[in-house]
């Protein structure tokens, strides 16, 4: 098993190691691959680093983690979740950056509707060395793929906190649409904030997947 | 009068002029049950799959002790006249934090539609989680087709604040679904009006 260093070098795990998560899947043939990032199943010793992401202020803020995060209630939160078939609800995947290896965040859907062909979508870059390197658009990107493509969903949705700017970007960059907003929804450092519901179908995907090869390809 | 439903010791936890809210007890469910199997009644009130009265048992044992660590709480709505139990309706995914939550009401029995009925439970749902349990907010997401609780739900004073589109699969086809809401403001500031509403029933 691979142990890297952190993102562009730093250790943000301090005593933590991170884990490269190799045991999973032979060397560099992840679950889905991408170009910088790709995503593999989540394992139990990737717990640590989410604990450490869930609990800290500016991660939490817009995650809604109200209520500290134990290593047990990871574990158990790991353990509920890994048996992902069409009986289940949730589907969770870990992101890693292509180079290294290195656990960066993850990327799931939950409330997953199998009559309807509808999902809420999730996605957590924890390093903050990562924030604004467009990890979170391409993750979304590959995960809506498998969404669409595989599990046949017909429809993603998303809430996104008002305040909560850099997400609701990703969320326009990969082509959701505003179906509503929940005015005065959630109580963030002391004041209500609105809550914004995206919608994503199918069909909008695959159109603009396509305008988006045409402009990669002239 | 249907004798199903009816109770000896009714508990008017909630009271209305002509129903009052009570919690919901293993009667209750063993006379809404077959209700909500019922296709006329199951089809907006979305039960998809087969309801079984172990579930239902289940769920109120679930539901267990309701306090301020509970994340719903289920009520059976009692028409007083007959003294029995003709629907539901509770609120869930209650957040204290934020101070609001998810509301649902169904009249399992369908004789009693179109009377206004769901329109006085709601007001007297919405004076509890306004008045006692001090939430800011309340949602209700209703489908586009279900034209009757969308009226009961604007004569209760809620807005559509949105419409999720071809949200979910009903008799063959995708709907849309509208959230509605009401602010706790909004309810002081219909307080009086509803009361009159409510007093407006009661026989003199």
């Amino acid at each position: 098993m691979a142990i890297t260093k952190g993102c562009k070098g730093e250790a943000p795990g301090g005593d933590i190691a991170i884990v490269s998560g190799s045991e999973l899947q032979a060397p560099g043939v992840p679950f889905l691959a991408g170009k910088t990032v790709s995503l593999r199943p989540i394992t139990e010793k990737d717990a640590p680093m989410f604990v450490r992401w869930l609990n800290e202020p500016e991660a939490r803020r817009y995650l809604r983690v109200l209520f500290p995060i134990t290593p047990e209630s990871e574990k158990k939160w790991n353990a509920d979740s890994a048996d992902m078939s069409t009986k289940s609800e949730r589907l969770n995947l870990a992101i890693i950056l292509n180079d290294g290896e290195q656990l960066i965040g993850d990327v799931g859907l939950h409330e997953m509707s199998w009559p309807d062909g509808t999902a809420w979508l999730g996605i957590m870059i924890g390093d903050k060395a990562c924030w604004g390197m467009g990890c979170a658009v391409e993750a979304a990107t590959i995960f809506l793929d498998y969404a669409f493509g595989e599990l046949g969903m017909r429809k993603i949705l998303a809430g996104i906190y008002e305040p909560n700017a850099r997400s609701r970007s990703v969320a326009k960059k990969i082509g959701f649409t505003l179906a509503g907003v929940h005015k005065d929804e959630v109580f963030v450092d002391g004041k209500f904030r609105d809550g914004c519901i995206y919608e994503l179908f199918k069909d909008e995907w695959l159109e603009l997947k396509s305008r988006l090869e045409t402009i990669v390809k002239s | 009068m249907a004798e199903s439903g009816k109770k000896s010791l009714p508990i008017p936890f909630l009271a209305g002029p002509r129903v009052s809210l009570q919690p919901q007890s293993e009667t209750d469910i063993t006379v809404a049950v077959p209700r909500i199997n019922d296709p006329e009644v199951r089809h907006y009130a979305r039960a998809t799959y087969p309801v079984t009265m172990e579930a239902r048992k289940k769920q109120l044992a679930d539901v267990g002790d309701i306090s301020q660590k509970s994340d719903s709480i289920p009520f059976a709505i009692w028409l007083n006249a007959e003294e029995r139990v003709i629907g539901d309706c509770s609120i869930n995914n209650i957040s204290w934090t934020d101070r609001n939550a998810w509301v649902g009401l169904g009249i399992g029995d369908k004789t009693m539609w179109g009377q206004g009925i769901a329109v006085e439970a709601g007001t007297l749902l919405l004076d509890y989680a306004f008045g006692e349990l001090n939430l800011h907010k309340i949602i209700a997401g209703i489908f586009m087709p279900n034209k009757r609780s969308q009226g009961a739900a604007r004569k209760g004073g809620l807005e559509c604040i949105g419409i999720l589109h071809d949200h979910v699969f009903v008799d063959g086809h995708f709907i849309d679904s509208c959230i509605f809401e009401m602010f706790r403001d909004e309810w002081l500031s219909q307080k009086d009006a509803r009361g009159k509403l409510l007093e407006g029933i009661l026989p003199s």
